[in-house]
């Protein structure tokens, strides 16, 4: 496959992925304000292990590998407690087609995904949020399938518990 | 899945926790503006990387090199033979034809100096594209990882618009045309250009000024045949009419 071949393919997928990857990129818990670099670093080594990317398998999966594992080298440069002023804040993205309860729903999750530490929050997301298989969550992130089911039945409760303490607005700001 | 993992699978999250879940799922749009500028990042590293990895450029490098290299080292094989020979002509005794025949034997030992030479200059033109297409993930520069050189102007760049696009949000055009041609001096191919145009037929055509307005558009359409932002431009001269 020539090299703009590859560019092209690359480039597409990642137009076609971007809405999913700076929203992945938001759960898990990048600031608003690093999204877009972070998302472009996503594409960087995207582009250079597309050779490794098996086309018959779903993108997604493979893309947020990528995600979680540029988060994770972020989080380890510019580590910062993510304050609920930000998460909580309106969205910068305009959604004139969505109710304004969805919007709050939206924020209210992102809330409460911030409260779950990042290992476990990681399989929710993929599992709960992105509907990924537990098998290939467990691949992905690289650990054993017992560890991911283990994981996402901690993830939940903390979901729960924390979706709990916000709708009562006892942990609200 | 099998019922191994059904039997592992941790309980459902409760139906109020679900529905949650249920708005989150569907993924938001982002910003016109802020899918543009990303995809424009990218197209502009993706023009970036062959400079670093295919570029004529680097490749003299190692080319260039071995021929100084290999030239340096027939210059002393020549200084040391005609050294020889200077050396050996008073003498005109068998000793000196033996000297001689040494002489044209020398150029072994220098004629070893070209191959450490390129060895020496490959290393720059390894490194080179690879700090270059993508960055090195540990390095601290990396959520800006474009085009070597281009590293520092681009949040400068990213404000610098930023601040243009409010004031094209309070209406204040002939302000972002200041800013544009700001931007365009400081930054006559940053990666945001593509942007930069954008906001300039905008700004243009807030103001009125439809000739000047079709003029860049004209422009824009030649420089970014594939932009996604044609579309754009193009409604933004049909409001024109």
């Amino acid at each position: 496959m020539s090299r703009n071949t590859i560019d092209d393919a690359c480039l597409e997928a990642y137009q076609r992925e971007l809405d999913y990857l700076m929203r992945t990129l938001q759960r898990l818990g990048v600031d608003a304000s690093d999204i877009e670099d972070l998302a472009h670093e996503v594409f960087l080594v995207l582009r250079r292990n597309w050779d490794e990317y098996d086309p018959t398998r779903p993108l997604k999966p493979y893309l947020f590998g990528i995600a979680f594992r540029v988060a994770a080298s972020h989080r380890r440069r510019h580590w910062r407690e993510v304050s609920f002023a930000v998460v909580d804040g309106p969205d910068r993205a305009p959604y004139p087609d969505q109710a304004y309860e969805s919007n709050q729903a939206r924020a209210l999750v992102l809330a409460a995904l911030q409260r779950i530490p990042i290992p476990r929050r990681v399989v929710l997301v993929m599992h709960d949020l992105d509907e990924i298989p537990v098998q290939e969550v467990a691949a992905t992130l690289a650990i054993p399938l017992f560890t991911a089911y283990s994981r996402l039945r901690k993830a939940r409760q903390e979901f729960e518990t924390a979706i709990t303490h916000m709708q009562k607005g006892s942990d609200i700001r | 899945m099998n019922a191994d993992d059904s039997g592992r699978m941790p309980p459902p999250l409760s139906p109020s926790a679900e529905a949650l879940l249920v708005h989150e799922r569907a993924v938001p749009s982002q910003p016109e503006m802020v899918r543009a500028r990303a995809l424009a990042r990218a197209r502009e590293a993706l023009r970036g990387a062959p400079a670093a990895t295919q570029s004529p450029r680097v490749s003299p490098t190692p080319v260039r090199w071995p021929l100084y290299a290999a030239a340096a080292g027939i210059a002393l094989v020549a200084g040391v033979a005609a050294a020889f020979q200077i050396v050996g002509r008073p003498v005109p005794t068998p000793p000196t034809n033996k000297g001689m025949s040494r002489a044209t034997q020398q150029p072994v030992p220098p004629s070893e100096d070209p191959v450490p030479a390129p060895s020496r200059e490959v290393e720059p033109a390894d490194t080179t594209p690879a700090a270059a297409v993508v960055p090195a993930r540990a390095s601290a520069p990396s959520h800006r990882p474009l085009v070597a050189g281009k590293h520092d102007s681009g949040m400068d760049e990213l404000q610098l618009l930023g601040r243009a696009r409010q004031s094209d949000a309070h209406g204040d055009y002939a302000e972002v045309l200041a800013m544009v041609a700001d931007h365009e001096h400081r930054y006559p191919a940053g990666r945001l250009s593509e942007e930069r145009e954008v906001l300039r037929v905008k700004a243009l055509v807030g103001l009125g000024r439809g000739s000047e307005a079709r003029h860049a558009a004209a422009r824009f359409h030649r420089q970014f045949p594939r932009s996604v932002l044609l579309q754009k431009i193009d409604d933004m001269l049909a409001s024109l009419r």
